[in-house]
């Protein structure tokens, strides 16, 4: 989607220097925001307006605005294990580039051993103008939902992993899920010293979220965690 | 409403209206997405209600201010870019245009 300009970022870059992190149940992922900006500019810049600013100003936590203000991180996506997920996304909706940020919760309910049913709510503070929240809606159902530019081509790789995990090659074969570990199974780089969010936070591309998930999996299905 | 009859057939606006849906859906066939582009208005709504079976005198038998797609033509032109990308997976295979 960075090739059709949906988003303002030319590279993928924003995302490799955004932070992954892991905390409790949950991982997610963050982007890097542009240096310099305080609370304020960075909601700007994620395309919230100066009407819901002093609102979030006063419920986010402190450690919240410190992500955002300190770290200069963004939230994006997450899941809560099990089955739990949120999007945190800015498109530009329009060709004069304007970015709106928008909410997905979405929630992974299986059917059976091979088919989930993926709910995906769109979310937007009850507080907001009206006019913000036509737009957030617009810049959701562009992206995700059934017939979101994003969604649909995902949804097509969720069917193909679903597939293939049946298959005879994913039974003789072990998941390599160690993108970001060094051979000898340690981080590539440490965990972020200053991290303003709870956790652990690794920056640069990896599959620490991945394997956060499946081992809190593993150790269900093995009946190892209480 | 300005009119409580609909057009006779082959009243000229008619005939206007019936020869672009013939010619859309040709473009459509052929997935020419680009000429389709063309034919439509700056200030076009593109939009597929969310149908809802409901009582009679229920009033409404679609979602209010929620549709599968609704869109303007800065999305059309996206999702047509979005086409000639090498990640738009979910068609290929190609979806089909069909008309009932």
């Amino acid at each position: 989607m960075v090739d059709i300009g949906l988003f303002r970022e030319p590279k993928a870059s924003k995302r490799k220097e955004g932070a992954l992190y892991q905390a409790g149940p949950g991982a997610g992922t963050t982007y890097k925001l542009p240096p310099g900006g305080d609370f304020a500019d960075q909601l700007r810049y994620v395309g919230y307006p100066d009407a819901m600013i002093p609102g979030l100003a006063a419920t986010w936590s402190d450690r919240q605005r410190a992500l955002v203000a300190d770290s200069g991180f963004m939230v994006s996506a997450a899941t809560l294990f099990p089955n739990l997920s949120f999007v945190h996304n800015w498109p530009q909706i329009d060709a004069a580039g304007t970015v709106v940020p928008f909410i997905s919760l979405r929630q992974w309910q299986p059917v059976s051993e091979r088919e989930t049913e993926v709910l995906s709510w769109f979310a937007v503070d009850a507080a907001a103008p009206e006019d913000f929240k036509r737009k957030s809606y617009q810049a959701y159902l562009m992206c995700f939902g059934t017939s979101g530019m994003f969604e649909q081509d995902d949804v097509e790789n969720w069917v193909s992993i679903t597939d293939m995990a049946a298959g005879s090659m994913a039974r003789r074969l072990k998941l390599n899920s160690r993108m970001g570990l060094t051979s000898e199974g340690k981080p590539v780089k440490p965990p972020l010293a200053a991290f303003a969010g709870p956790g652990l936070a690794y920056q640069g591309f990896g599959e620490y979220g991945q394997r956060h998930w499946l081992s809190q999996w593993s150790d269900h299905v093995s009946g190892g965690a209480r | 409403m300005t009119t409580a009859r609909p057009l006779p057939y082959g009243d000229p606006a008619h005939l206007g209206a019936h020869q672009f849906l013939v010619e859309e859906a040709a473009l459509l066939d052929a997935a020419d997405y680009a000429g389709w582009l063309e034919l439509l208005c700056e200030d076009i709504r593109y939009v597929m209600p969310v149908r809802v079976t409901t009582a009679r005198g229920a009033g409404f038998d679609t979602l209010a201010g929620m549709g599968h797609f609704d869109e303007d033509l800065y999305a059309l032109r996206k999702r047509v870019q979005r086409l000639a990308t090498d990640h738009a997976w979910t068609e290929d295979p190609p979806s089909r245009s069909s008309r009932p």
